[in-house]
């Protein structure tokens, strides 16, 4: 039965389209294939979470290897939430990226660029999809791998040493998660998670519990940019083709979040997280100065991207703070956030790779009565503006409204008033954008560039498909808030 | 049906708006608020459109008498600004009163506290296109800082909300009172968009800059709709006297000053709204038809007094008081609608002001409360002399300006023309207002006693302005800024911040000297002397990022082991 | 202000009915006899105070003249307060510039300045000036 193999085909399609690609060369037939695959992913990922949702927990042994020996993919509400996310946000910036890809990208390298992409897919649908944390290790290192890789097709030089600036930050924190997993094994002579779990109440006290603790506390942060272990996000974001970036900042950060929730609330379990190792202590203060001050630091640059890199950073603040509270609605709401910002922030940087297109660069001095020239894309821009603020009837208002509500609901309420302070400093950097674009005309001594239209439909018309899920959640948040809530539950639970 | 619901109707038309032509779009925002008060008028008394949204039961529309009348009032006052802004060709202007005007209905409306939230927050973020869309890098500061203080007000009620539903469990709308900290953050948030004293600014900050037609839209709904949620929410709460009969006095000061026209509605729209606030603070049943009845009279002659400043502003490119003057002899029309504008609310007999400011003064004093009904008398004299004098004397008369514009637009006079008849109307019929109001009426404003005080009290006070100007001791119109309390905001916060960042900035760079020091030679003693001169020391920005990284372990590290 | 009329033509016969039955506002006799008649008045509306009995409601509110002296007397202090309340706060109209619209004019893309048609020489055929 295919129905038993979905958890395998999740990593076996995307894993054959990269060689295909490599093999095929040629740029449209690569990116077809890249896309067909990803197609098939996302169904996939649709067909899981409703298996998942409806008959529970599915544990799978890879290659019929039973769970100490070989492999496990262990599927529950909150990985299949990520696989979907993943895959589909994958999907839609495949299809605007056709268009951007030409012409940003050396044209021959084309092949593999789409295979890097395949492959950074598979590694992230891996991490997000294994039950063994050697594995995860694995994945995130095949992801790794292929985002370097994504990020130097930049045209921009210096995307080569965003590149590697990131390779090197990125390898710390590899290396901190295999330090940490191998202490685990150290201690528990376990891998798999599941055992893991359940052997390390036992081990609680060995030191090598609280070292791998430690280390993975840092390996996860660095790679899901928590402040202040962000430094290698903006330059990143900046310099990379603009549909890499669209794509990693859906996907990249959230997916590290996902580790974070899964190693601290399922492996160690809440109360040892933040009971007797007091994660508190250094998570929450870390996410709480990074939303503040972040935001406050996207309000003064003057590249878009680099603006919105920094706010993505404040955005994880929200998420990680929403998990300190380690709460079921605390959960909730940033589980809930991961999707709904993983969804805004892919659309906006969409519009910016549509500026970017049209315009040649993102500088937001100069974008000037951009309204006039570009009214669908700048529309897209203030939709997705207004969600990140969190006004209402945007997904950023369920995301805010559940955060602070569950701050009140543990008690928290500073938690609840800082994150209402930050969205204020988000109105001022949307706001400062919006107004240059729509109300400011346009300087008369410099002429105005040739060919200023609006973006073609192929990068639109994902766009939009972005912009209007956000507000169907937007609007009908309980979609998203119950499914969410279901996996803050799978969370909170343990295994089974 | 329910997409026809008022404010669906409006942001469905808004929607429509980027599609549609140049007079298409000019006569739908002259359609919609039409076809939204029938649709207002269609509803039964009760709960409609109860949607599960969020977790919660969301009630769309509330409608009682209360929300009625402001449904009513604020549908007419949309038709209204949609004819005086028949011109306007901006398409983002159009679209933002459509949003801006729904929103404020969908907030009367609104059954419940989220609902409430929802629409609070989108008038904030409609209304500030308004003053954006003038065009310039002052409107740009103004609007910034009306959004942010708009906002604020939404993210209090937003907190207050929250808590409230905590303690309680209810996210319902209806009487709550300062019983704890979430209604007194609501309560607070209510003030912000109603001006209350010190809060007050943004509403004399943000009015002068926003647009010709963008004015007159913005002084309808905001401030009322605040009035509403107070109403509704903290009835009878007595500290809202004090603070209304607060309201009513200081901005007479700064509007007798003022020398921007525009600037001088907005203090007296800030005195006018004390009015109301007192009225629903004594919160009896005449109060609150005090109140209700006072929104209504006051939309329409605030808009009245707007449309014809915003007139001479369109033709003549300036609002100063100091700029202005004669222009009577060439804006004949637009002078006598500002006249009957400037009637109504020094609340002449026969203009609408006369008959629903005195059901406040009266609720006041029947319920014991002289002082602040002597406030309220003394207030009325103010009112004539910034609103009901300086308006029209120092544009129309006075000294000549030598300038002789041309009498505004066809659509701009017809626009005043029907809402000074609608003035005059409520004055003299006041019975069709009184029918709309919340509680049964049992008034008569005609009596002889009234009618005399209140033209005693304006007639002597108009006295008092001949006698002032004979003797040279009125104020002239002086071109300049006043200062008020957003003054620290702007210019006292400002002129700290330098000296605060840089007393940041030099301990920060001496630390990061200083830091970067002890890297340096931290690295070196560990790696020894002969570490390799490569990457790492080449590119600052991974040093110090493993550098965090090391120390962030460190603190992990720390806290795991204690 | 830039852009005076070159030389207002105070044409009476130009002007509408309507602003025709107001220029008694430029002659200081018709002037004073308005002020007269506000003096008579009030010397009506004081008189009659002492004739017509007033339903008070406050303490004070029924002796007679009450309301008169309060709106002369209030709008008096008003004004002479106001005037030495601008002494402290009067500032510069550029001092919060370029932050506020106060030393700014009004964009002439959202105007329609236009002169009256007979203000402007005939010779100088322009209706629409200014824009």
């Amino acid at each position: 039965m295919i129905a038993d193999q979905l958890p395998a085909l999740q990593i076996v399609i995307p894993m054959l389209a990269a060689p295909l690609c490599v093999l095929v060369k040629r740029s449209n037939a690569c990116w077809a294939i890249a896309l067909v695959a990803n197609v098939l992913v996302v169904i996939n990922a649709f067909a899981l979470l409703h298996q998942v949702r409806t008959d529970g927990v599915i544990r799978y042994a890879l290659g019929g290897w039973a769970a100490p020996t070989g492999i496990e993919y262990y599927v529950d509400t909150m990985n299949a939430i990520m696989l979907l996310l993943v895959s589909f946000i994958s999907c839609v910036t495949l299809v605007f990226a056709y268009t951007s890809v030409k012409k940003t990208v050396v044209t021959g390298k084309h092949y593999l660029f789409y295979a890097a992409w395949m492959l950074c897919l598979t590694g992230l649908l891996g991490i997000s999809i294994t039950g063994d944390a050697f594995n995860v290790f694995v994945f995130l290192e095949i992801s790794s791998l292929a985002t370097y890789m994504l990020l130097a097709f930049g045209s921009d030089r210096r995307a080569l040493t965003a590149s590697f600036r990131y390779l090197i930050m990125g390898s710390v924190g590899a290396s901190f998660i295999l330090i940490g997993i191998g202490f685990l094994y150290a201690a528990t002579g376990a891998l798999n998670m599941v055992d893991l779990a359940q052997r390390i109440p036992d081990a609680e006290s060995q030191r090598a519990v609280l070292v791998a603790f430690s280390f993975l506390t840092i390996g996860l942060m660095i790679k899901a940019a928590v402040f202040p272990l962000h430094g290698w996000l903006a330059n990143a974001y900046q310099h990379a083709p603009i549909a890499v970036t669209a794509f990693l900042a859906g996907t990249a950060t959230k997916v590290s979040l996902y580790v974070l929730l899964r190693f601290f609330f399922s492996i160690f379990g809440p109360n040892y997280s933040f009971g007797a190792m007091l994660l508190n202590v250094v998570l929450l203060p870390a996410a709480i100065v990074g939303f503040l001050l972040l935001s406050l630091v996207a309000i003064f640059q003057t590249d878009l991207r680099r603006m919105l890199a920094y706010s993505s950073v404040a955005q994880i603040g929200y998420i990680v703070a929403a998990f300190c509270l380690a709460t079921q609605s605390g959960l909730t709401a940033g589980i809930v956030h991961i999707i709904n910002h993983g969804i805004i922030k892919t659309a906006l940087f969409m519009s910016v790779g549509c500026i970017i297109y049209r315009v040649g660069h993102a500088h937001i001095g100069s974008l000037d009565n951009l309204m006039k020239k570009m009214p669908l894309t700048v529309t897209a821009f203030i939709i997705s503006g207004l969600g990140l603020i969190g006004v209402p009837l945007t997904v950023g208002f369920i995301s805010k409204f559940s955060l602070i509500g569950a701050s009140l609901e543990r008690g928290w309420w500073m938690v609840g008033a800082l994150v209402l302070v930050s969205s204020l400093f988000a109105i001022v950097y949307v706001g400062r954008v919006v107004e240059i674009m729509v109300f400011r005309s346009s300087r008369t001594d410099t002429p105005e560039p040739t060919g200023m239209r609006e973006a073609p439909m192929s990068m639109l018309v994902p766009m939009y498909v972005l912009i209007g899920i956000s507000l169907w959640f937007g609007i009908s948040g309980s979609t998203t808030l119950s499914v969410a809530s279901e996996a803050a539950a799978a969370l909170l639970g343990g295994y089974q | 049906m329910s997409l026809l619901a008022p404010p669906f109707l409006y942001l469905l038309a808004a929607v429509l708006i980027p599609v549609l032509g140049s007079r298409s779009r000019a006569l739908l925002l002259l359609l919609v608020p039409v076809f939204g008060l029938i649709s207002l008028l269609s509803y039964g008394y009760g709960n409609h459109l109860v949607i599960p949204m969020l977790g919660f039961e969301l009630t769309f529309v509330r409608l009682d008498k209360l929300s009625q009348i402001f449904g009513i009032i604020f549908s007419i006052a949309a038709f209204l600004a949609a004819i005086y802004a028949w011109h306007v060709d901006d398409k983002i202007q159009q679209m933002a009163t459509l949003v801006y005007a729904g929103s404020a209905i969908g907030g009367v409306l609104a059954g419940d506290l989220i609902t409430l939230f929802l629409y609070w927050e989108a008038t904030a973020v409609a209304s500030v296109f308004l003053i954006w869309a003038r065009r310039t890098p002052a409107s740009y500061a103004t609007g910034m800082r009306y959004l942010i203080i708009q906002v604020l007000s939404g993210v209090l009620l937003l907190a207050g909300l929250l808590l409230h539903y905590n303690d309680t469990g209810s996210i319902a709308f209806d009487h709550l009172g300062l019983v704890s900290l979430g209604t007194w953050l609501i309560f607070i948030g209510f003030g912000i968009k109603c001006a209350f004293p010190l809060m007050h600014n943004w509403l004399q900050d943000s009015y002068p800059a926003a647009t010709v037609t963008g004015t007159v839209v913005l002084s309808a709904f905001t401030t009322k709709m605040a009035v509403y949620a107070l109403a509704r929410g903290y009835a009878g709460t007595e500290i809202l006297i004090y603070i209304g009969a607060i309201m009513t006095l200081f901005p007479i000061f700064f509007a007798e000053i003022e020398n921007d026209l525009r600037r001088v509605l907005a203090y007296s729209l800030n005195n006018q709204l004390g009015f109301m606030v007192v009225g629903v603070g004594v919160g009896t049943e005449m109060a609150l038809n005090g109140t209700a009845a006072h929104a209504f009279c006051h939309i329409l002659y605030k808009a009245l007094l707007f449309m014809s400043v915003g007139a001479v502003l369109y033709r003549t490119g300036t609002s100063k008081a100091s700029e202005l003057g004669g222009l009577y002899k060439t804006m004949p029309v637009t002078m006598v609608c500002c006249l009957v504008g400037a009637a109504s609310i020094s609340a002449f007999p026969l203009f609408s002001g006369f008959v629903s400011k005195s059901l406040i003064l009266d609720a006041s004093v029947s319920n014991g409360y002289y002082i602040v009904w002597f406030a309220l008398v003394v207030a009325s004299a103010g009112v004539l002399s910034h609103s009901g004098i300086k308006i029209p004397y120092f544009t129309f008369f006075a000294h000549d300006s030598g300038k002789r514009p041309a009498e505004a637009p066809m659509h701009m006079r017809i626009a005043m023309i029907i809402t000074a008849v609608l003035c005059v109307f409520i004055g003299v019929f006041p019975g069709a207002l009184y029918a709309l109001l919340p509680f049964e009426v049992d008034y008569k404003p005609y009596t002889v006693s009234h009618v005399l005080s209140q033209m005693q009290l304006l007639c002597f006070a108009l006295l008092a302005f001949v006698f002032l100007m004979r003797n040279g001791l009125h104020p002239p119109e002086e071109r300049g800024v006043n200062l008020d309390s957003d003054w620290v905001y702007r210019k006292l916060a400002p002129g700290l911040m330098p000296a605060i960042v840089n007393a940041i900035a030099s301990t920060v760079t001496s630390a990061q000297s200083s830091a970067k020091d002890a890297v340096v030679s931290f690295t070196r003693r560990v790696a020894g002397i002969s570490r390799p001169g490569g990457i790492l020391s080449v590119n600052w920005g991974v040093n110090s990022m493993v550098l965090i990284v090391t120390v962030m372990m460190l603190i992990v590290l720390l806290f795991n082991f204690s | 202000m830039t852009d005076k009329p070159a030389k207002p033509i105070d044409d009476k016969q130009e002007y509408t009915p309507l602003a025709k039955r107001f220029l008694w506002a430029d002659s200081s006799s018709a002037v004073e006899r308005v002020i007269f008649y506000l003096s008579v008045t009030c010397t009506v509306l004081f008189v009659l105070d002492f004739i017509i009995h007033r339903h008070a409601y406050a303490p004070g509110e029924g002796i007679p003249g009450f309301y008169a002296v309060v709106g002369f007397v209030a709008f008096t202090l008003i004004v002479l307060g106001a005037k030495q309340l601008r002494r402290v706060i009067l500032r510069n109209e550029h001092y919060y510039s370029p932050f506020s619209v106060d030393a700014e004019n009004y964009p002439d893309a959202g105007l329609d300045k236009q002169q009256y048609q007979s203000s402007v020489d005939d010779t100088h055929d322009v209706k629409r000036e200014g824009g």
